[in-house]
């Protein structure tokens, strides 16, 4: 067999991958690619060593069966159920960070929807420039660049928005998590997943707003750095199982775009009624680390514009930014 | 309308851009919807903007640009600007381009607590450079100048709550 066209790999895996569950003849795959039926059992073999389960059952053909756990365009990109995220996916093994990737991209002009996701980060980052560490090839690290059609002022909605949709994501997961105002995940008072938006915008109009979601998905407890054990967890570890990351990765974007379809048909409203039912913050005791020293309250309600309403002693805050902890509850139950 | 300038009066000779090349960018919008562009090769970079405003050419790093191209201030008569007479006249306008917070939220002088300010009063900026992040429900805004010049003054302290279009910095012309 002499050279092969450059790519015809992948074309082998795309025809498998669309026909889903379904056998692919050889010969169709032949037909259809210009290849010979040996070239195309030579990228089969070559596609199980990188570990793609291909079933080959005579008379019947070609069937994927099983994808390897990576996160790249192969293997999203077939799993993908949305309009506009994640239809252009820039996957990478390592990068400094999949929001200083997404916002070079969208300064070049990357359109609406497209995302960035890599395998593992060396200079992830959290709040404040906080290291957001995570060990490769296990969790999920994904940005994506919007363009909203919203005043600079209602930016901060989009975090909520996000909030929302990566708890729908863990839930179909089959984990319960919750929102920590504004919108990190917990569950049973963990950490699961975190997301640092950036904007880039003028007084009057956005150009462009990176969503950066991190999910602890696959790390087991021996992958976290000890200090981080009492207040961390993973999907992998809250459900006893492993997920499969594109699927996540997908189910993830899906909930995305429905969340900002929302968003931007009906405004904030419908978001704030479903943030406050994934609250794990409202009615509980929090505490504010503000200039003027430490304040705690109670977290009473989100206002129209998402920031949090804390009631104190000296009466009703307005919490727009900021940390807000979770005062520990005493309650020797466990639970 | 589409009158060109080169950085220096000279017109390109060495490295990206030619005056042809410039010309058939031009001819190219000619009849679009596209109003500005930004278009870089070999380390410099040419930017358009139509209609109205003259067809600028800025060299990036090196020297600044010639004429600072009015931003988002009002346009006074072109004399005004640098080395007039004394700015202390009218106390109620100081001189330069006031840079304001675009939504209610954190100020922050630096990207984390342990770095140093991305500007100081003194620091000259060019356009585009960060000055600052505003901070909203963890949705973190860069504040870019919008104009270049030396920072004047700082209105707001580090870490303290800022209101919708309350004054940050004011750039002076340096």
């Amino acid at each position: 067999m002499g050279e092969l066209p450059p790519g015809s790999e992948e074309l082998v895996l795309a025809f498998l991958a669309e026909a889903a569950d379904d056998f692919v003849s050889g010969e169709a795959i032949s037909g259809k690619l210009g290849l010979s039926r040996a070239a195309v059992w030579k990228h089969v073999e070559a596609l199980r060593r990188q570990g793609y389960g291909i079933e080959a059952v005579p008379a019947r053909g070609y069937r994927l069966a099983s994808i390897p756990d990576r996160l790249g365009a192969l293997e999203i990109g077939p799993l993908l159920n949305t309009h506009d995220l994640g239809q252009v996916l820039h996957c990478a093994e390592e990068l400094p960070s999949t929001n200083d990737r997404a916002r070079e991209l969208a300064e070049e002009g990357a359109l609406h929807g497209e995302v960035v996701v890599a395998e593992s980060q060396t200079a992830g980052r959290g709040r404040r420039g906080r290291a957001w560490s995570s060990p490769p090839g296990k969790n999920l690290h994904l940005s994506a660049i919007l363009r909203p059609d919203l005043p600079p002022q209602r930016a901060p909605e989009l975090t909520l928005v996000a909030s929302v949709a990566a708890c729908e994501a863990c839930r179909k997961a089959g984990v319960e998590a919750g929102i920590k105002w504004p919108n990190d995940l917990l569950v049973r008072g963990r950490k699961v997943a975190g997301i640092l938006t950036e904007l880039s915008a003028e007084l009057d109009q956005i150009h462009w707003v990176v969503v950066g979601i991190g999910v602890n998905l696959n790390a087991g407890p021996d992958d976290l750095p000890p200090e981080l054990r009492d207040v961390a967890t993973s999907i992998a570890v809250e459900r006893g199982q492993p997920v499969p990351r594109a699927l996540f990765a997908a189910a993830l974007l899906a909930e995305m775009e429905h969340w900002l379809d929302r968003h931007a048909a009906e405004g904030f409203e419908p978001i704030r009624e479903a943030w406050r039912e994934r609250s794990v913050t409202l009615g509980r005791e929090v505490r504010m680390d503000g200039e003027a020293g430490e304040t705690t309250g109670i977290a009473e309600d989100i206002d129209a514009s998402g920031a949090l309403l804390v009631r104190t002693r000296a009466g009703i805050v307005r919490v727009v930014s900021g940390d807000v902890r979770l005062v520990a509850r005493v309650d020797p139950a466990g639970g | 309308m589409a009158s060109k300038k080169t950085e220096g009066g000279k017109e390109q000779a060495s490295g990206g851009f030619t005056l042809a090349d410039v010309t058939k960018l031009v001819d190219s919008l000619e009849g679009t919807e596209v109003r500005s562009i930004v278009w870089t090769r070999a380390g410099e970079k040419v930017v358009i903007r139509r209609g109205p405003a003259p067809v600028n050419m800025l060299a990036p790093v090196a020297a600044p640009a010639p004429v600072a191209a009015p931003v988002a201030a009002p346009v006074s008569p072109p004399a005004a600007a640098p080395g007039a007479a004394k700015a202390a006249e009218k106390p109620a306008e100081k001189p330069g381009h006031v840079v304001t917070s675009p939504f209610v939220g954190t100020f922050y002088r630096a990207p984390s607590p342990d770095s140093l300010p991305f500007v100081d009063v003194g620091s000259i900026v060019k356009k585009g450079q960060v000055l600052c992040i505003v901070e909203a429900m963890k949705l973190m805004n860069e504040i870019e100048a919008e104009a270049e010049g030396k920072i004047a003054e700082i209105h707001v302290l580090n870490a303290t709550p800022v209101e919708f279009g309350e004054k940050l910095f004011r750039i002076e012309p340096a």
